[in-house]
């Protein structure tokens, strides 16, 4: 390598280095570095160098451009959170206030619908003469048409079976299929996804699949996906986990085509070697 | 809700009505705001009206519950005994 070459070299990296130094230390846009450009520079001149000091300025190229590449990471982090806020991020920053802080915050957010302001004497004026026009209440019912309706009663059990109310607190279903789930899990600590939430019926295995998805979403459970064999299975915790303990939540959509239930059904049937009524 | 809670508790009036307020809630929570409005009467002599599309479970016995259908085109009023 001629010598011309070699300190060209140098100060190639030499300019690497005091560039990412020059962006670490004044806090710059760390994207101002073209990461795949300096590495181009280090490739070209890295079979050349022999001397231990020549190594020594290659690595530590290397190492400040590595050091501009996590600070490109946390910008990027941080100017996503700062352009959008997911519940996540909303209920961390939530934690993070203190309460006065909190109350400001909604006492700031509230507007009552009547301001000072719009008491005015002319609105005053426009009130009264509104009032005054106003018909007695007996008169205005009538024009209203108003009809008296007789009163049916129900008992609490036919309004359950015609589902206008739960006859379980929601709380008290996830519990019980929260047991139900540690219990299937048994030693191996996981269950296939489908062999849990399949029921006889099509419209049970909805209502199974349904209320899974809140032990997942509330960290009753946890969901263990295998893409390439195509499984999944649901792992239940031993005790309820606090959602602020997840690093990072994800929604998982699994349908449910009535067609594959169907299949599902059948080959569950065919395995177990029962036969199946539909 | 829990804002509109705090601020009920410096409301004298004795009756509140809230409507539709668990409209964009999932069920549990449903159930847990259902309790706390329940539980902030507790020792209290004010009453809520509350009207709700949604299926419903109040626990206790100090719940009164109407529920309005619309059957055949005409509304079907009843108390839930």
């Amino acid at each position: 390598m001629p010598m011309q070459r070699k300190k060209i070299g140098k100060e190639e990296l030499r300019k690497i280095v005091e560039m990412c130094t020059a962006i670490e230390a004044k806090g710059l846009n760390p994207f101002l570095a073209d990461v795949e450009d300096l590495v181009t520079v280090i490739k070209e001149y890295f079979p050349e160098w022999e001397k231990p000091d020549e190594l020594c300025l290659d690595a530590e190229a290397l190492n400040k451009i590595a050091t501009i590449i996590k600070l490109q990471s946390e910008w990027l982090k941080n100017r996503a959170t700062s352009l959008y806020a997911d519940p996540f991020l909303i209920e961390e920053k939530i934690h993070t206030l203190s309460v006065d802080e909190v109350a400001s915050i909604f006492l700031e957010s509230w507007h009552p619908v009547v301001e000072l302001e719009q008491i005015s004497l002319h609105s005053l004026s426009e009130s009264l003469r509104y009032w005054n026009s106003l018909l007695p209440l007996d008169e205005r019912w009538k024009s209203i048409g108003f009809e008296e309706k007789e009163t049916q009663t129900a008992t609490r059990e036919e309004m359950i079976e015609q589902r206008v109310l739960s006859g379980e607190a929601f709380s008290g279903k996830l519990e019980s299929l929260w047991g139900e789930l540690k219990r299937k899990a048994g030693g191996v600590g996981k269950v296939r996804y489908w062999d849990f939430v399949m029921s006889d019926t099509y419209e049970g295995t909805i209502e199974r699949a349904y209320l899974t998805s809140f032990l997942v979403t509330y960290r009753y459970a946890t969901l263990e996906i295998h893409p390439l064999e195509e499984e999944i299975f649901i792992r239940p915790f031993e005790k309820l986990l606090s959602t602020r303990e997840s690093e990072q939540l994800i929604s998982v959509p699994i349908p449910i085509a009535y067609e594959e239930w169907v299949q599902w059904r059948e080959r569950l049937g065919a395995s177990s070697g029962k036969h199946i009524m539909q | 809700m829990a804002f509109l809670l705090a601020l009920q508790q410096h409301v004298q009036s004795p009756f509140r009505a809230v409507d539709e307020y668990d409209i964009h809630m999932d069920p549990k929570n449903r159930e847990v705001i259902a309790n706390l409005l329940t539980s902030s009467l507790r020792g209290s002599n004010a009453q809520y009206l509350i009207i709700t599309p949604n299926q419903m479970f109040f626990k206790g016995r100090e719940t009164h519950i109407i529920t309005v259908q619309n059957i055949e085109g005409s509304s079907v009023i009843r108390e839930v005994v």
